[in-house]
């Protein structure tokens, strides 16, 4: 018996091993993606919500902003940079911090759930899959977001067991409130887990139904409060984008999960999802009741809570795009998990190979996406703090919005979008420059009426990604139009 | 361990998928090949009849799609049609269409949809005719430099007079897989072989007659040691 129990504990330290090796090793993967000093549009916006301000004025940006954020994601974001300074690297640090929690989840509550073969399944594209290899690394809440979700899923699944355990409901309720803080569109994924939970409890333990209710009320509540503060703008229209239901395109939804540099990734990772669901129902008195009931409920939760969002985006002119619905992601993965490990041996390895090969390549676009589109940013950055001083103006004609992606590399300058540029005169006798993105410059007229001359300092840019691109810098120099000359 | 005819079944046809993605490459992927954007030159006019022909080396076994461009000096003609031929070294047509002028743009790519199995590092030849036009001829266009040859090509020709150059084309093949995504798809068609291999296991039919093949077999065997007791 000693012998056996030796070789037990034997090859739980293995096991052990492996899957704490497993999570360092994508922990060092998300890490090595952080070294670049671009940014996209999304990173700005975070980047100036945070920086500079303290916590009060972060809220007071977001009032102002009347956009659709909600602040605990940024204060969280603020906190970290003040322990861990302003860096572009202490920055991504933080979305990686919360990619790291999901995959201890995976090595901590998943393993003692659903054992170490599930917990691997679950770890390497929890951490490395196509979409949330990108989130991992980009300074947004959706990493964030994913975690706060997984957990959430997973303390149902055991509440569904043990209603009773207090602290699982304390766990839920903090999860619930800061989810939603974080990004209301996790809503949706909450809806689906409560009900799950209402119905596990129905069926189990109706006493206990109640609590569902009292923990679902209590989460909302302070949501309610921030609707009201906010002025309810989440729930106007927003933008121009009107999502017409009949024409939703569930290929986009397919490809940001699953798509690689692997040829047909897209099928491929629908078939898997597919091969799950089929596997769950064909073997389904294979599974413990309660693992089934929640491994369908993770396999699903993705999609329906999509096609709710999408329902309500349409009647409601909000904006509506795939990765706002993307927190259910790791419960997605983790019913894949659960489903596939307990088929036979041969489907775990199959399917551990294809989540290993879909991942390599997944970190090879995403380490192309940050470091092969930033040729220009030192040489861009040096420029500016060479030559450029504060108080200069910069004409830009890239996209209307991208003054807030300029501005995170000069805080100092002052920015103006060159279709909006409707008194040429102001300018005269200024220092400015001008971002030639594309060849819309001014007319010759206007340039000899205004008296300006301009050199070419050279080609430069920031990150060439998402509509923002590389484009020379011209110095502008600005004489002003002559007394008797109209203003054009 | 024991299979019952659906579970072979299923092992078969997964052995199949797997086989035809490698070594059968039957699962394959977009590559292009094209001629640069510089150094351009123009034929004389392809007069009625007259014939432009590219020979080109296949550098896959695969030729999904093949593009030309033809140009037009002042109006395109409104009728009239081009006749595009895909053959082999020793003559045999592969392929024939004729094209409408009208759709054939001006100076840009025309896509020829071709899809067939060739052999690779054979060469081919691709020709274009002019069926029945005889004003507002198109003219060919080949490029003049040999870092702007598209990289099959080998040898242009027009009315079977050679020209220095070769002429202006994009080449869609379909390559086979990389060992990466030969591994992906053998993984995936594991997957998808394994559950219905297990779920095959399951199906209560069968297993109740495994169970009474069982138990009728180790019938027959206590009969015979009874007959020989």
């Amino acid at each position: 018996m000693n012998v056996l129990q030796g070789m037990r504990e034997k090859r739980r330290w293995i096991l052990e091993l492996v899957l704490w090796g497993t999570v360092l090793a994508v922990l060092f993967i998300l890490i090595s993606l952080c070294f670049d000093h671009g940014i996209d549009l999304d990173e700005a916006y975070s980047y100036r919500t945070v920086h500079g301000n303290d916590l009060k004025g972060i809220m007071d940006n977001i009032l102002e902003a009347h956009d659709t954020d909600i602040p605990l994601w940024y204060w969280g974001l603020r906190v970290w940079t003040w322990i861990f300074g302003e860096s572009w690297f202490a920055y991504k640090l933080f979305s990686v911090a919360g990619s790291f929690a999901t995959l201890l989840l995976g090595a901590t509550a998943v393993k003692k759930a659903w054992g170490y073969r599930t917990a691997l399944l679950f770890i390497v594209p929890a951490g490395l899959a196509p979409a949330l290899l990108h989130i991992g690394v980009n300074v947004r809440m959706y990493s964030w977001t994913v975690f706060i979700v997984t957990a959430c899923g997973i303390t149902i699944y055991y509440l569904a067991k043990e209603p009773k355990r207090r602290l699982l409901w304390g766990i839920l309720f903090l999860l619930t409130v800061s989810g939603l803080f974080c990004h209301y569109f996790t809503a949706f994924c909450f809806l689906f887990l409560y009900l799950y939970l209402f119905l596990a409890l129905w069926n189990r333990d109706r006493r206990s139904v109640w609590k569902v209710f009292v923990c679902g009320i209590a989460a909302v509540a302070p949501f309610c409060w921030w609707l009201v503060v906010s002025d309810f703008f989440h729930l106007k229209e927003q933008g121009e984008t009107q999502v017409d239901f009949g024409t939703i395109d569930f290929q986009e939804l397919f490809s940001f999960i699953f798509k690689s540099n692997i040829e047909h990734s897209t099928l491929l990772g629908i078939g898997i999802l597919a091969v799950a669901f089929a596997g769950l129902f064909l073997l389904w008195g294979r599974f413990e009741k309660a693992d089934r009931s929640f491994a369908l409920l993770c396999l699903s939760l993705l999609l329906v809570s999509y096609l709710v969002a999408a329902v309500l985006a349409s009647v409601s002119s909000h904006f509506f795009i795939s990765r706002h619905i993307m927190h259910g992601l790791a419960l997605m993965w983790l019913g894949i998990a659960i489903v596939l490990s307990r088929i036979n041996p041969p489907v775990y390895i199959c399917a551990l190979l294809f989540v290993g090969i879909m991942s390599m390549s997944s970190y090879r676009i995403c380490y192309a996406n940050e470091y092969t589109t930033t040729p220009y940013i030192e040489e861009t950055k040096a420029f500016i703090e060479e030559q450029m001083e504060p108080g200069d103006i910069v004409i830009y004609n890239s996209e209307p919005a991208f003054d807030l992606l300029y501005g995170c590399y000069m805080p100092e300058q002052t920015f103006i979008y060159y279709p909006e540029l409707t008194d040429i005169q102001v300018l005269a006798g200024k220092r400015v420059w001008f971002f030639l993105c594309k060849p819309d410059f001014f007319s010759e007229e206007v340039q000899e009426v205004y008296g300006i001359t301009y050199e070419n300092m050279g080609h430069y840019g920031f990150q060439i990604i998402n509509d923002c691109t590389d484009f020379d810098l011209l110095r502008l120099n600005i004489k002003g139009a002559e007394e008797g000359h109209q203003a054009l | 361990m024991r299979m019952n005819i659906l579970q072979k079944g299923i092992l078969l046809v997964m052995a199949g998928c797997m086989l035809a993605v490698w070594p059968f490459c039957l699962v394959r992927r977009d590559a292009e090949q094209r001629s640069g954007d510089l150094d351009h030159a123009v034929t004389e006019e392809l007069g009625k009849g007259s014939v432009m022909e590219q020979s080109f080396r296949a550098e896959e076994s695969v030729l999904d799609g093949l593009d030309f461009v033809l140009t037009f000096d002042e109006n395109k003609p409104r009728s009239g049609r081009l006749l595009f031929q895909l053959s082999n070294e020793g003559g045999k047509i592969l392929l024939e269409q004729e094209i409408p002028y009208s759709q054939v743009p001006n100076y840009s790519y025309f896509t020829v949809p071709v899809n067939k199995w060739l052999r690779k590092n054979a060469v081919y030849r691709y020709s274009l005719k002019n069926v029945d036009i005889e004003d507002n001829l198109p003219k060919g266009v080949y490029t003049v430099t040999e870092e702007m040859h598209a990289a099959p090509n080998c040898g242009l020709s027009l009315n079977s007079a050679g020209l220095e150059g070769e002429a202006l084309t994009r080449f869609h093949w379909k390559e086979p897989l990389n060992y990466k995504n030969v591994l992906s798809f053998w993984a995936f068609f594991g997957v998808v072989g394994f559950t219905l291999f297990e779920a095959a296991g399951s199906i209560k039919g069968t297993e109740k007659r495994d169970r009474q093949k069982k138990s009728s077999k180790s019938k027959k065997k206590e009969a015979g040691l009874h007959e020989v007791g």
